[in-house]
């Protein structure tokens, strides 16, 4: 277990570096930021000076080696816009991402659970086939049409919901919703077809014979293994429902990282782009490995090489 | 798996005969072939079959509803947006950009894809360790704030979405054809090759590619429609086909703004994106379990 956490971390830092001088080379493309800074009737000289101030006098390795050595200190520069630190600005949003994400999650588990039992367990009757079309809607209906929808059906014509915002409940409902949708649809897939494969196995059989229990086969044989191919699915999707809350929480002026990473492109104020894409990204890195790292643990055959 | 009988293991693995791609035919799901179908002919004869530019303005049939409701008229079947342009017309149109950029993004990154893939799978060793390596950084970074980033840098408009798409998209295809080619390194038939004096590349173009192109012909299906809403989701958000150019996900941006007013210009536009990805899927679905059972949980 010792070295497959050392080679999954090492694996781990290489993306994570790759991430980093990825977002390197995009801010190097996007222009000369002291244009940006500099107050529009800037002098040659006062250029000069912005640009030593920044390290864009000096050659473009050693700006990698200063940018890290910021990146290290968590110094992602200052928001042109704001004038605060980009990584202060975004530590202010990810509480509301967070938030927006973490009740997706439970969203997409709640239905995606139930109905993806029960599509297996009751395999070709009506309400499998329901449950299918609601997995297959759900892959090829794009999240922003389905939030349309529902402004135009809840907040609308019914007016029962906020179109947007953030403060009470209700304003969590759809956009929580929305962001559930798309992983709920894979969910149901992939739960489905692991029941089956799982109900179909010997020692599911072996139970049968021996009288046990429906409910207790399905629950407690059954869903326990099925589960384990589920597990690691749920981490990366935690990654990227934070990854599709970018349009989500534009659409409903959600206030989260998201949101502000649209706008702050709107505005070309990349230090805030490169902060939220560096954060987000450790984030979603992490959270696969802590998921590789259940996974192994669960199922001691993937550290084993299978 | 083909080939696992005697005679099986010193042959490839089977081709498609003609009577099995008849008998497949008539098994095809007729729904999204026809969906399918619908969206190509408009996307091919666009210029024939708009009834309006789908460009020209015209500010006295602003937000004219749908033909069925009142004030609507036959003129513009399916209403105007809030300067007058024709949504049917603009929808046809947009049928053109959802189609362009899935099929060049699908064949760029494909290319690449398979062709990193099956270097990887087949030379092995540091080329194998080195392209795994980008694909795992590929697929662990959020592709859209990634690719928001890059828009917004890159300056807005469809040849950017092409590049964005095509740097996120042959990842995939790279990981698939790369196990696949492992696999079929070790089978007889291409042992038998490269004891009979072919070169590598030899056995990659004549031997691994044909047997791969099955996996790679419903990968590419199924990205289809991710892709699709992928593009419009950039063009929603403003970063990808410009105005006055019609795509479905830039009208749906329109669509938010007047939603009270003209529920129409956020419906249309998000039916055509669902019946177009719905058809790509199931047909993803249907050519995966005729060509390639194995890949079930692709």
């Amino acid at each position: 277990m010792g070295t497959y956490i050392l080679k999954r971390s090492f694996d781990s830092l290489i993306a994570l570096t790759g991430v980093v001088i990825l977002v390197f080379c995009m801010v190097r493309f996007s222009g000369d930021p002291a244009t940006l800074l500099a107050p529009q009737n800037a002098t040659a000289a006062e250029m000069a000076s912005i640009r030593e101030d920044l390290g864009l006098d000096q050659p473009i390795w050693a700006q990698f080696v200063i940018y890290v050595q910021n990146l290290m200190k968590g110094d992602m520069g200052y928001s042109y816009r704001f004038r605060q630190p980009a990584t202060q600005l975004i530590f202010e949003r990810i509480p509301a991402t967070l938030q927006l994400s973490l009740a997706a999650f439970a969203v997409s588990l709640l239905i995606s659970f139930p109905i993806g039992i029960y599509t297996a367990v009751h395999k070709g009757t009506f309400a499998d086939a329901i449950g299918r079309t609601i997995a297959l809607l759900g892959q090829a209906m794009p999240g922003f049409w389905l939030a349309l929808m529902m402004i135009l059906l809840f907040s609308v014509t019914l007016r029962w919901l906020p179109t947007s915002g953030r403060g009470t409940i209700a304003q969590l409902i759809m956009p929580a919703f929305v962001l559930g949708w798309f992983s709920t649809a894979s969910l149901i897939r992939l739960l489905r077809s692991s029941m089956l494969d799982v109900l179909d196995s010997d020692y599911i059989k072996l139970a049968r014979i021996k009288g046990v229990p429906e409910h207790v086969i399905i629950w407690k044989h059954a869903l326990k293994n099925a589960a384990i191919p589920i597990v690691t699915i749920l981490a990366i999707r935690l990654g990227h429902l934070i990854d599709g809350s970018v349009i989500i929480e534009t659409i409903f002026a959600w206030p989260g990282v998201g949101q502000l990473a649209v706008q702050s492109i709107f505005a070309r104020d990349y230090p805030v782009v490169q902060a939220a894409i560096l954060l987000v990204s450790a984030t979603v890195i992490t959270s696969n490995f802590l998921a590789d790292l259940v996974y192994s643990w669960v199922d001691p055959r993937i550290r084993l090489g299978k | 798996m083909a080939g696992t009988t005697t005679v099986g293991a010193l042959t490839p693995p089977r081709r498609i005969s003609i009577g099995q791609l008849r008998g497949w035919a008539v098994q095809a799901p007729l729904f999204p072939l026809a969906i399918l179908a619908i969206v190509m002919f408009a996307a091919v004869f666009a210029p024939l079959i708009a009834p309006h530019d789908p460009v020209a303005l015209n500010v006295d049939a602003r937000l004219t509803p749908p033909f069925w409701l009142e004030g609507g008229g036959s003129s513009y079947l399916l209403g105007t947006d809030a300067i007058g342009r024709d949504v049917l017309s603009r929808l046809i149109y947009g049928a053109r950009i959802s189609l362009i950029v899935a099929s060049i993004t699908i064949f760029v990154s494909g290319s690449i894809g398979v062709t990193l893939g099956v270097a990887s799978g087949y030379f092995g060793g540091a080329l194998d360790r080195i392209i795994m390596r980008i694909v795992d950084i590929q697929l662990s970074v959020p592709s859209l704030l990634f690719a928001v980033g890059l828009a917004g840098i890159l300056h807005p408009g469809i040849e950017n979405v092409l590049v964005i798409l095509i740097i996120f998209n042959w990842a995939g295809f790279a990981r698939l054809t790369r196990g696949e080619a492992m696999t079929l390194r070790e089978r007889d038939f291409v042992a038998l090759a490269r004891v009979a004096g072919c070169s590598s590349w030899r056995i990659i173009f004549r031997h691994l590619m044909p047997n791969l192109m099955n996996t790679v012909i419903v990968l590419a299906t199924l990205d289809v429609g991710r892709i699709i809403i992928f593009e419009a989701s950039l063009s929603y958000l403003g970063l990808g086909v410009q105005n006055p150019t019609p795509a479905w996900g830039s009208m749906l941006a329109d669509g938010r703004a007047y939603i009270i007013d003209a529920w129409w210009l956020a419906v249309f536009p998000g039916v055509a994106l669902l019946l177009t990805c719905l058809s790509a899927n199931l047909m993803g679905d249907w050519l995966r379990d005729a060509l390639d059972p194995k890949l079930r949980n692709l």
